[in-house]
C-alpha cells in the first residue's frame, strides 16, 4: 500500500500539508492506514469494489465501516471505480488487469473536478508518460474523463471547489523534482567552471533518481559510477578529483611536506588544518534573517528540509501577531561568520530538528546561547501547524 | 598506458622519493620497493603522469617512498579511490598497493569489483599471510590452524587464494610473495629459499610445457580427476604435460593451476596466470561520452532546462 499527498493553493506554499481535507482510499487497509490524518469533518472517497469481506478482514476491521457508524464525523463518498472504470476502458481492448490499473486516473479526475482543475496539463501528462504504450494512454485518457464527468454528473457531491492561481515571479516556469533540480544544478556547475563532472554513487531510494537523471547526460561530458558501496562512490569521487601532491594520513612538516614524526609538528599541523577549515566562514554568505528582522520576540534556526514545516509555522504566527523571525541554514561547518552575532540578537532561539537536536547542540556548545530544541523523529516531516503551536508555546502563548 | 613510441628515459633513482623509508629492518617491503623502482624505467612512463594509491597497512606506505604522485587512503578503499581516478585521467599510470588484510579483508569488495570492471590499474597485492601493522594477528591469506595473538588456539578460517579470488573476479593478477620477518617470519621459505626454489616454484611461460626442478623432470599434468597435478615427466612421457596458454578466453586452465598448490609447502606455480584482452572501464566510459556526443550534439545547458514542459508567468 502506498499514498500520496497533493497540496494546491492560491498563494505560496511551502510543504505537502498538514492534515488533508480530502482522503481517497482505494480500498479498506488505506482508510485504516491513513484516516487519522484526515481533518474533522473531512471528505472520505472510497472505493467499493474493494470493500468485501475478505479485503476488509485483511485490513483488520471487524465490521464494514461504511455501514457501522464509524465514518459518521465525515463526508463520506462510496463510489465503485473499479467497475466504472472496467466499464469505460473495455471498448478500448486493453488487458484486465491495465484496465484495473485506471482506476487511479478516474480518481485523479474525480478529485481534479471537485477542485475545478483544468484536465489538459493532467492530458498532456499521461500521453507523455505513456507514449510508447498508447493504448493505455487511451485507457488512462477515458478513465480520467469518466471519473471527472463522474463528479459533474452523479449530484453525490455538494459542490465544486475554485482555488485561483497563485501569484507568482513573473519567468519560465518547468515541474521537476528536487533530485532533477540538483542533477541539472551540477550538470550547470560543470559547464559554468569548464569542469568535468564525475558522479560515484550507490542506489538508494529516494536519492537515485540523482544518479539516474546524471548518466543520462553523456554529451556534456558527465561520468558516472554506480559503485559497489557507498564508500566506494566517494571514494571514486575523492579519485576523480586528485589534481596533484602526495596526500595521505602519515604527518607531514609544516612548510616542507616531508614525513614528520615530531609530537609538536602534529599538534601545530591540528591546529592549523583546523584554522584552514574555520577560515571558509570567510568564503561562505553570512546567514539571512527573514520574518520579523528588527524586532523579533523569537528566532527560529533550521538546516536543511525542515525549510519548509518552518516557514509556514513562522507566517502563521506572525499572522496572530507575534514577531517571528528565521535563519536557515546551508553551511555547518564551519557557521556562517555572523551566526553568533545573529544568535545573540534575539530574545529567544528555538532550533526545530528531525533529530533529538544535533544542530542545537552544536549552537550553545558554540555560542553558549540558550537554545531550545524541537524535535521529531518519526520518518515524517514537521507540519506547520506542529510548528506553530511549538513556536507560541515558546513565546509563553 | 604510454606507447612504446613515447617511451620516456629514466632511471631507479629518477622513482624514489627522499623520503626515509622506515619499514622494520629486513622486511620484505624494502625489496618490493626496490624492485618497483627499478621496474619502472623499463615501462617508460614519466614519473610526473604516475600515481600510487594506497590503503592502510605496512605496505601503504609505499606511496610516500616513490617521487611520483600518490594518496595514503583510508583502509581498503584504496581500489575504488583508484577507480574515480583512473576513469577520470586516462593520461595517467596508476597504482595500487595494499596488504592482504587491506585488499582481502576490509577492501574485499573493493578489490573484487575494480578487478571484474577491469578498470586500467595495477594492483600489487603484498601478502605476508598476517597483519604486521596492528602486530601479529592472522590475516584472510593465513593458513588454518595458524596460531597468533587473536587465534591462541589457532584460527578457523578457510584463507583466500588470491589467484583464485582475482581469476573468480574475472580478471588477471600480480601477487608478490613477501616475507614479514617479525611476524611471519619465514612463511614462504619453503618454496623461496636458495635451496628450495628449483623444485618449489613452477615458472608459467606461455605456449611451454609446464616444467621444474634442477632438471625440468617435474611437470604438470590434468589428472583423471580434472585437476592439476605434478608428475614426473620420465614416468608420464613429455607429451602428457600440460602446455602453458595465459590467453585461453575461459580462466579455467588458469584457476586449475592457482589451486594445484594447497599451501606454502608445495611446489607453487609463479607467473602470469592469465592475459586475455579486455576493454578497459575508462576506455569504455569516455567511448560512451564520445557516442553521446556524436549522437545528440555537445551538451547545452538551455536546452536542457526547457527539455520538459514550460510554462510562463507574466
Amino acid at each position: 500500500m502506498s499514498a500520496f499527498q497533493v497540496h494546491i493553493s492560491d498563494h505560496t506554499i511551502t510543504t505537502p500539508g498538514d492534515a488533508p481535507n480530502v482522503l481517497v482510499a482505494m480500498n479498506p487497509a488505506a482508510l485504516r492506514s491513513e484516516l487519522h490524518r484526515l481533518v474533522d469533518g473531512g471528505t472520505v472517497i472510497v472505493n467499493t469494489d474493494s470493500f468485501e469481506e475478505r479485503n476488509l478482514t485483511k485490513a483488520g476491521y471487524r465490521s464494514d465501516p461504511l455501514t457501522d457508524g464509524s465514518l459518521d464525523q465525515y463526508k463520506v463518498y462510496e463510489v465503485p471505480m473499479t467497475t466504472l472504470t472496467k466499464d469505460t476502458v473495455a471498448p478500448l481492448g486493453v488487458k484486465p488487469r491495465d484496465a484495473e490499473r485506471s482506476k487511479n486516473f478516474f480518481a485523479l479526475g474525480l478529485v481534479s473536478w471537485m477542485y475545478t482543475r483544468p484536465s489538459e496539463p493532467t492530458m498532456a501528462w499521461i500521453d507523455e508518460k505513456f507514449r510508447q504504450k498508447p493504448q493505455i494512454a487511451a485507457a488512462n485518457r477515458a478513465a480520467f474523463g469518466a471519473g471527472h464527468a463522474f463528479g459533474e454528473t452523479a449530484e453525490l457531491f455538494e459542490h465544486p471547489y475554485l482555488v485561483r492561481p497563485a501569484a507568482h515571479q513573473p519567468g519560465t516556469y518547468t515541474n521537476i523534482t528536487g533530485n532533477t533540480a540538483l542533477a541539472w544544478g551540477l550538470v550547470a556547475a560543470g559547464q559554468l567552471a569548464g569542469l568535468e563532472v564525475f558522479l560515484g554513487g550507490y542506489p538508494i531510494t529516494p536519492a537515485s533518481d540523482i544518479l539516474h537523471e546524471l548518466s543520462r547526460h553523456k554529451n556534456f561530458g558527465i561520468r558516472t559510477l554506480q559503485a559497489e558501496d557507498e564508500i566506494a562512490g566517494i571514494g571514486a569521487a575523492l579519485g576523480a578529483a586528485i589534481e596533484a601532491a602526495r596526500i595521505g594520513g602519515i604527518e607531514k612538516a609544516d612548510g616542507s611536506g616531508n614525513i614528520s614524526y615530531d609530537p609538536a609538528n602534529h599538534e601545530h599541523m591540528v591546529r592549523i588544518r583546523a584554522d584552514k577549515v574555520a577560515g571558509i566562514a570567510t568564503d561562505i554568505p553570512p546567514v539571512e534573517v527573514t520574518g520579523d528582522v528588527d524586532d523579533a520576540e523569537l528566532l527560529v534556526v533550521g538546516w536543511g528540509s525542515t525549510w519548509g514545516a518552518i516557514d509556514g509555522g513562522v507566517n502563521r504566527c506572525q499572522v496572530k501577531g507575534h514577531k517571528v523571525a528565521h535563519a536557515h541554514l546551508t553551511h555547518l561547518n564551519p557557521f556562517p561568520a555572523n551566526l553568533g552575532e545573529v544568535l545573540a540578537r534575539y530574545p529567544k532561539v528555538v532550533v526545530p530538528e528531525l533529530n533529538l537536536g544535533q544542530l542545537s547542540k552544536m549552537l550553545r556548545a558554540e555560542f553558549l546561547v540558550d537554545a531550545r530544541s524541537v524535535n521529531k523523529v518519526q520518518g515524517l516531516p514537521f507540519t506547520a501547524s506542529e510548528l506553530e503551536a511549538a513556536f507560541l508555546k515558546e513565546m509563553g502563548s | 598506458m604510454t606507447d612504446v613510441a613515447d617511451h620516456v628515459e629514466t632511471t631507479a633513482k629518477d622513482w624514489a622519493s627522499d623520503q626515509e623509508v622506515r619499514w622494520c629492518p629486513g622486511c620484505g617491503d624494502y625489496s618490493i620497493l626496490k624492485a618497483v623502482q627499478m621496474l619502472m624505467p623499463d615501462l617508460g612512463n614519466r614519473p610526473e603522469n604516475t600515481v600510487f594509491i594506497s590503503g592502510i597497512g605496512c605496505a601503504a606506505r609505499f606511496p610516500y617512498y616513490m617521487n611520483t604522485y600518490g594518496m595514503h587512503s583510508i583502509h581498503g578503499r584504496a581500489p575504488a579511490i583508484a577507480t574515480g581516478l583512473a576513469m577520470a585521467r586516462d593520461d595517467l599510470d596508476v597504482w595500487v598497493v595494499g596488504g592482504d588484510g587491506d585488499m582481502l579483508s576490509i577492501g574485499g569488495n573493493h578489490l573484487i569489483h575494480a578487478l571484474r570492471r577491469n578498470v586500467n590499474l595495477t594492483i600489487l597485492m603484498f601478502n605476508n599471510q598476517i597483519y604486521g601493522l596492528t602486530k601479529g594477528q592472522y590475516s584472510p591469506t593465513s593458513e588454518i590452524g595458524k596460531v597468533t595473538k587473536s587465534t591462541p588456539f589457532g584460527s578457523l578460517d578457510q584463507p583466500f587464494n588470491p589467484i583464485s579470488v582475482a581469476l573468480g573476479a574475472e580478471a588477471s593478477f600480480v601477487e608478490i610473495f613477501q616475507n614479514c620477518n617479525i611476524f611471519n617470519d619465514g612463511a614462504f621459505a619453503a618454496i623461496t629459499s636458495r635451496s628450495a626454489r628449483d623444485d618449489m616454484l613452477i615458472p608459467l611461460v606461455h605456449g611451454k610445457p609446464i616444467r621444474f626442478g634442477a632438471e625440468q623432470e617435474r611437470g604438470v599434468v590434468v589428472d583423471g580427476q580434472g585437476r592439476a597435478a605434478i608428475a614426473e615427466v620420465a614416468e608420464v612421457g613429455e607429451d602428457a604435460i600440460l602446455v602453458h596458454d595465459e590467453a585461453r578466453p575461459e580462466p579455467g586452465l588458469a584457476f586449475m593451476l592457482s589451486r594445484l598448490s594447497a599451501g606454502p609447502y608445495e611446489p607453487t606455480p609463479i607467473g602470469v596466470f592469465r592475459a586475455v584482452e579486455r576493454a578497459d572501464y575508462g576506455t569504455e566510459t569516455n567511448r560512451q561520452l564520445e557516442a553521446s556526443r556524436d549522437k545528440s550534439g555537445p551538451g547545452d545547458l538551455s536546452a536542457l532546462l526547457h527539455s520538459r514542459p514550460t510554462w510562463s508567468v507574466d
